[in-house]
């Protein structure tokens, strides 16, 4: 490595009509379970392929105090041992005699652990199911944590999300991407399905969603005041450009457009740091030969990309860089940096943005 | 055989936002710093590889220097060849990984787990329940106000507690060496019930760090349940605190739990024989050495990162770090909002956002943390949240410095000198003064001092340096690898605003004089040039202290050197007060920016 130009390396977000789509489902970390999906399965979107019944709640049940014995004798009066499942009532443990005493179970459980004079029983365990999410083949199974399954289509990566996980039929109901999201446009037909806005999301359009019961909504943005009511809502939401009044990229609304009609699988789970995970909408398409997988991330920033703005004053806007100047340039604010000249088309032109605030679009 | 000399040293610091390299080497006899590159980090997705980061660092390094440093199959070349191509050493810090998820458990709150709570602040931490054998109190990171206990547990409820906290590390602590022993060995039998329900998988590590005496016990009741660690007493006896030896297990297993599993850096910690130091701990092996230039006055070093805020104060060489893994001014930006509410970030705005501006830049910061702010609004939000983050934790840090780090008057600042200031949102501010500025508002420091800025971001690849060689870490900071933004002057007292507090003579080095009558509530800048000196005469009214022998007591004549900003005397009093009302404190704010010419 003997670089002489100075190379920019910016976040890069999947928008890609067509690709391999691999998605890992498993079940918690440190919660090992049963995998009920095969190698090479057709999986649907709602089947269960892995679950586990994971420790939710215990009691802690004093034993020598209960029977009255020494602590380090308890042991000798249980009745069942470590690892037996009790039903709720029934004995643990008993002393005879003269002075009879007898421990049972408060609840329906397991006993974990029994030291101390103690005994911990698990009770009320929460069954923990994972879905396939995506339509698609299993490709490979992780015993006790689940599957990998693989799928060819559409794939857009959004920038925030709340709400879990949907699948449904995709229904556009803007014509543009500037568009904002209004509850008028949110009829009947809508019930059931993921709808597309184009721009922002209003707020009368979100009570909308929620009465006429939506699967998901995505949208190019919305206000910050709506985000508490957003992650109330009972469904997905995914902003594919972030907050604000900005309207959706258009290579990502045409592109979304030309799927309306099919099933689609949101994700709307965002984690924006340790685990980061951007909220997706990945559409399985029907496909002759396997496609390729996406491209691996580390293209630098060159002339001819496709970028995405992520700050104002151009936050949401598109467009194509038309150079990287090898010198840093100042900015408004006072401050000197390395950017590109990005073409944003329309009234706006080419201006220079810092490089990290692009997004690749690839 | 001879040691072969060290000629060059590179130090990779993998931050949470930013990965940044930096060459050290010997030129013409002495170390300096040759030339740095960053690069966003690449330890989440699509990534998941730390060394891509490192990579395009150091494509940026080998462009500024010439220098190339890895092969042609990625690696290292180590040692420096002839041709001058590779490293001697490398050294590495880090703090891109999450903070260490912790439970603390102890007797009383106000002795052995006030203290743990310190120790635990020392590294990158979480810490999420604290259970006291009173009860509970507020689980948050860095040590909460403790009133004693909260309410009372069940055996039950403190191993649920326990349980549902899935906490990497337990901390026990409690009864002085030979004290109290019972109660100890109750709350380590709720550890243990704990980590036998959490199963394998998520059984924390155990650190106990109580009554001495009790260890045997201790270890037989934690049995094979989990891995045990044992240090030395936080408080060996009720009036002594000792907190190094705990510090440094919880460091060691931060490198351990969270550093080692960053994606990648297996591969990358090949190329260094030192171990991985925690970006804080670099940072305060920096300050440590420079408060034994001067062991009658503290040093204070303050980084304002993207994810966390550090605070490292130290006296003849004795540190006290305090990290703040909540608060930063990007992906931890939401906290400090959280925390101290919008009219504490906007109170040090001289303009009136408009709605929802201080949300949606929050927000543009969690998801791009990396992103710059393009427009003078955005830039001065973002350096208020900072001001908030600092605030925040010097004042909970100072909680917890000895009394050698105190001060004259117990409410403000003790003396320090220098401040040294890292973060990029300091580092990076456009115009020094408003560095200069937002660490006068947050730290509010008195007497005289002077401001340095790390506007490299090199601090850690400094204090990292000495892991390596010790002089590149001592030369380099003499060379220059630091900027001084002033000598600042702050006077204590009563006094009326716009009552004239202190006389100022300015005598130049290079000739020429000025004078100046400082008033109360001002805030002047003196012109003093970097790389210029001037002595500096002090006349403090009767009742005003600026630190030199008292009040009224203007000392000797001072030398002072020159700075990016120039010579500063911060007359706004302490504790520096704003305007209620928010007009008259926009206009105020507004007036202080160009004060200091921000």
């Amino acid at each position: 490595m003997t670089g002489e130009t100075l190379n920019f390396y910016p976040y890069e977000v999947r928008v890609m009509p067509l690709t391999l789509i691999q998605r890992e489902r498993l079940l918690p970390a440190g919660a090992p379970g049963e995998v009920l999906a095969r190698q090479n399965e057709r999986v649907e979107p709602t089947q269960i392929v892995a679950r586990v019944h994971h420790t939710h709640d215990f009691r802690i049940l004093d034993v020598a105090r209960a029977l009255r014995v020494p602590r380090s004798q308890v042991k000798r009066y249980m009745l069942k041992e470590m690892g037996a499942a009790v039903d709720a009532d029934q004995p643990l443990a008993a002393r005879g005699g003269l002075f009879r005493r007898m421990v049972r179970a408060p609840a329906k459980g397991e006993i974990v652990a029994v030291g101390n004079g103690r005994v911990l029983l698990e009770v009320e365990p929460e069954l923990i199911e994972v879905r396939a999410f995506l339509k698609g083949t299993v490709t490979a199974v992780m015993p006790g944590r689940g599957v990998v399954i693989e799928s060819a289509g559409a794939v857009v990566q959004g920038t925030w999300g709340c709400g879990g996980e949907a699948c449904g039929v995709l229904r556009i109901v803007a014509d543009r991407p500037d568009e904002p999201l209004k509850a008028r446009v949110i009829d009947v037909a809508c019930h059931g399905a993921i709808v597309i806005g184009g721009a922002w999301i209003e707020a009368a359009a979100l009570q909308q969603a929620m009465q006429l019961q939506v699967r998901g909504l995505i949208a190019g943005s919305m206000e910050g005041e709506l985000r508490a009511q957003a992650e109330a809502a009972p469904f997905p939401i995914v902003l594919t450009e972030g907050f604000g009044r900005v309207p959706m990229a258009e290579p990502v609304f045409q592109m979304l457009r030309g799927q309306t009609g099919r099933e689609a699988s949101i994700s709307a789970e965002t984690r924006v740091r340790f685990g980061v995970k951007r909220p997706e909408v990945l559409i399985p398409l029907p496909t002759e030969s396997r496609p390729s997988p996406p491209p691996p991330p580390g293209a630098p920033l060159a002339e001819g990309a496709r970028v995405r703005v992520v700050r104002p004053p151009y936050l949401g806007a598109v467009g194509v860089v038309s150079a990287v100047p090898e010198r840093s340039q100042r900015l408004e604010s006072g401050a000197r940096v390395y950017g590109a000249e990005v073409d944003l088309g329309g009234n706006t032109g080419t201006v220079f943005v810092p490089y990290v605030n692009l997004e690749l679009l690839r | 055989m001879e040691e072969r000399r060290i000629e060059s040293i590179l130090a990779i610091d993998v931050g949470s936002v930013l990965t940044k390299v930096t060459l050290v080497a010997r030129v013409e006899g002495a170390y300096r710093f040759v030339g740095r590159g960053e690069a966003p980090s690449t330890v989440e997705l699509p990534w998941l590889d730390t060394i891509a980061g490192v990579d395009h660092a150091l494509e940026q390094l080998t462009a500024v220097t010439r220098r190339q440093v890895l092969d042609e199959h990625g690696r290292l070349i180590t040692p420096e060849r002839p041709d001058g191509k590779g490293v001697d050493a490398c050294v590495f810090t880090a703090s891109a990984a999450g903070p260490l998820k912790l439970v603390l458990i102890g007797l009383s709150a106000d002795l052995s787990v006030s203290s743990l709570q310190r120790a635990a602040a020392s590294t990158y931490t979480q810490v999420t329940e604290v259970l006291t054998r009173a009860g509970e109190l507020d689980g948050q990171s860095g040590p909460p106000p403790l009133k004693g206990g909260g309410k009372r547990l069940t055996e039950e409820d403190r191993v649920r507690r326990i349980y549902r906290a899935r906490p990497e590390v337990v901390c026990v602590v409690g009864g002085t060496d030979g004290g109290a022993s019972t109660p100890v060995l109750e709350m380590v039998e709720s550890v243990a019930m704990a980590s036998t329900l959490l199963g394998e998988a998520q059984r924390p590590r155990i650190l106990f760090a109580g009554n001495a005496s009790l260890r045997p016990q201790v270890a037989e009741i934690i049995g094979a349940e989990a891995e045990l660690l044992v240090s030395e007493n936080v408080r060996p006896s009720v009036d002594v605190e000792s907190l190094g030896p705990a510090q440094a297990e919880l460091e060691a297993m931060y490198q351990a739990i969270k550093i080692a599993q960053l994606p990648g850096f297996g591969d990358l910690k090949t190329w260094s024989k030192q171990p991985v130091l925690p970006t804080a701990r670099a940072i305060a092996h920096v300050v440590q050495y420079l408060s034994l230039e001067d062991t009658h006055k503290g040093t204070l070093g303050v980084d304002v990162g993207a994810s966390s805020t550090t605070i490292a104060a130290a006296k003849a060489g004795q540190v006290q770090i305090h990290v703040r893994s909540d608060l930063g001014t990007a992906l931890s930006a939401r906290n400090v909002l959280q925390t101290h509410g919008m009219d504490a970030i906007t109170r040090w705005l001289p303009f009136e956002p408009d709605p929802g501006q201080v949300e949606s830049l929050i927000t543009e910061k969690e998801l791009h943390p990396a992103s710059v702010p393009q427009d003078g609004r955005e830039l001065l939000i973002e350096q208020a949240i900072a001001r908030e983050a600092l605030r925040t934790a010097l004042a909970q840090a100072r909680a917890g410095w000895p009394a050698e780090l105190s001060g004259p008057y117990p409410t403000l600042l003790p003396y320090l000198e220098p401040i040294i200031a890292s973060g990029s949102v300091l580092g990076r501010a456009p115009r020094p003064g408003q560095a200069a500025l937002m660490l006068l508002d947050a730290i509010e420091p008195i007497g005289v001092t002077t401001l340095v800025l790390d506007s490299g971001g090199l601090l850690p690849a400094l204090g990292a340096c000495a892991l390596a060689q010790p002089l590149a870490t001592v030369q380099s900071l003499d060379a220059g690898g630091l900027l001084t933004l002033g000598t600042v002057v702050t006077p204590v007292g009563r006094a009326r605003l716009g009552e004239t507090v202190l006389g100022v003579r300015m005598k130049y080095q290079n000739g020429g004089d000025l004078e100046v009558e400082v008033a109360a509530g001002s805030l002047e800048v003196l012109p003093l040039p970097l790389g210029q000196k001037a002595v500096l005469d002090l006349k403090p009214r009767r009742n005003i202290d600026v630190g030199r022998g008292g009040p009224g007591r203007g000392g000797k004549a001072i030398e002072v050197q020159g700075g990016l900003v120039g010579l500063v005397i911060d007359a706004r009093g302490r504790p520096l007060t704003l305007p209620s009302g928010a007009e008259r404190r926009r206009e105020r704010v507004q007036q202080w920016l160009w004060d200091m010419g921000a």
